[in-house]
C-alpha cells in the first residue's frame, strides 16, 4: 500500500482553526489568572465541589 | 475537503471566538465576592466592637439614670413631704388669718363702742368741767362774801372790845364818883379811867394780821402764778401762800404783785408743779 501524505487543503482554513484554538485557550487562561487572583489557587480545586 | 467540513471549521472557529470573548468580558466584569465577604466581615467586627462599646456605654448610662432616677425619686418624696408641710402650714396660717380677721372685728366693734364711751365721757367730763369752774367761780364769790364777813366781824369784835372797854372805863368813872360822893365835899379832882381809851379800830377791808387767807390758783405760767385773794382780802406784797391740793403740800408763792381781787407771785420751794384750781393758803 503505497504511503499516502496528508496535507491541508488549504492554510487559511488552517489558520482560522489555530486562532480560533489560541482564543479559547487564552479566555481560559484569563479565566484561570482571575480566578486564582480572586478566590486562591485553591479555589481551582473546589469548583466542582457542591457547597456545604 | 468536503465543503460542510469547511464550513464547520469556520462556524466553530467563530463560535470559539463568540464564547471565548463573552467569557472574557462576563469574568472581567464579575465581582470579587471573596474581597466583598472580608470587607463585609471586617465592617461586622467593627460594628460588633462598636456595639459592645455602645452597649457599656449604653449600661453605663442605664445604671447613671438609675441612679439619677431613685435620687429624683428621693427628692420628689422629699419635695412632696415639704409640700404636705407647707399645705398644712398654709391652712393653719389660714385659720390663723381667719382667727385673726375675727379678733380684729370684734376689736373693731370694741374699739368702736370704746371711741362712743370716750365721745360720752368727753361730752360728761366738759358739762363736769362747766360745773367745775361753775362751782369755783361760786366758792370765789363765796370766799369774797366770807372774807368780807370776816372783815366785818372783826370790825365788830374790835367795834366790841372799844365799847367794852368804854363801858369799864365808865364804870370807873362810876365807882370814882361814888367814893367822892362818899368822902363829902372833897373837891373834885381830874378822873384819870385806869382802862385806855382804845380808838385804835384797824379798816374793815383789811385782815387782822395771823388770820387765815384762803384762795384759789387761777393761772399758772412757769414760774408766775396768779391766786384768786386780793388785796380787799389782806393780801400784801411779799406775803407767802402755800399751795396745796388736798393734803399734799406743791409749793410756796411769794407774793410779788398785787391788785384788789387777785394777786400773782413766783414759785418757791417747789415739789411739785400747781395746776389751776389748787387751793391757797397762808396757813397750813
Amino acid at each position: 500500500m503505497a504511503k499516502k501524505t496528508i496535507r491541508p487543503d488549504s492554510d487559511v482554513y488552517t489558520a482560522i482553526l489555530a486562532l480560533a484554538c489560541l482564543a479559547v485557550l487564552a479566555a481560559a487562561v484569563f479565566v484561570t489568572l482571575t480566578c486564582i487572583n480572586y478566590y486562591g489557587s485553591d479555589a481551582l480545586l473546589q469548583i466542582a465541589q457542591v457547597p456545604k | 475537503m468536503s465543503i460542510l467540513t469547511k464550513i464547520l471549521a469556520v462556524l466553530l472557529s467563530l463560535f470559539s471566538l463568540l464564547l471565548a470573548g463573552m467569557v472574557v468580558t462576563f469574568v472581567g466584569n464579575a465581582n470579587n465576592y471573596k474581597q466583598s465577604y472580608e470587607e463585609a466581615k471586617n465592617l461586622s467586627v467593627v460594628l460588633q466592637a462598636e456595639l459592645a462599646t455602645k452597649d457599656e456605654q449604653y449600661n453605663v448610662q442605664v445604671n447613671k439614670c438609675t441612679e439619677l432616677k431613685k435620687q429624683l425619686q428621693l427628692e420628689l418624696q422629699n419635695t412632696e413631704a415639704d409640700k404636705n408641710q407647707m399645705a398644712s402650714d398654709l391652712r393653719k396660717a389660714e385659720r390663723l388669718a381667719l382667727q385673726y380677721q375675727s379678733q380684729a372685728d370684734s376689736w373693731k366693734g370694741v374699739m368702736t363702742g370704746f371711741e362712743q364711751s370716750v365721745r360720752n365721757l368727753q361730752a360728761s367730763l366738759s358739762q363736769t368741767q362747766e360745773q367745775l369752774d361753775m362751782a369755783r367761780s361760786q366758792g370765789v364769790k363765796d370766799q369774797k362774801e366770807l372774807n368780807q364777813i370776816t372783815a366785818d366781824l372783826y370790825e365788830k369784835i374790835v367795834q366790841l372790845q372799844s365799847l367794852d372797854a368804854e363801858r369799864r372805863r365808865l364804870l370807873e368813872q362810876k365807882k370814882e364818883l361814888e367814893s367822892l360822893m362818899a368822902t363829902n365835899g372833897s373837891p373834885a379832882k381830874e378822873i384819870v379811867p385806869i382802862t385806855p381809851l382804845n380808838r385804835t379800830a384797824s379798816p374793815a377791808t383789811t385782815a387782822p394780821a395771823g388770820t387765815d387767807v384762803k384762795g384759789l390758783v387761777i393761772e399758772v405760767q412757769q414760774n408766775l402764778i396768779t391766786l384768786s385773794v386780793g388785796s380787799a382780802d389782806g393780801v400784801k406784797e411779799k406775803m407767802v401762800f402755800h399751795i396745796t391740793r388736798g393734803d399734799r403740800f406743791l409749793c410756796d408763792v411769794v407774793v410779788t404783785n398785787v391788785d384788789i381781787n387777785r394777786c400773782a407771785g413766783v414759785l418757791d420751794l417747789v415739789q411739785q408743779s400747781p395746776q389751776v384750781g389748787d387751793t391757797a393758803s397762808t396757813q397750813l
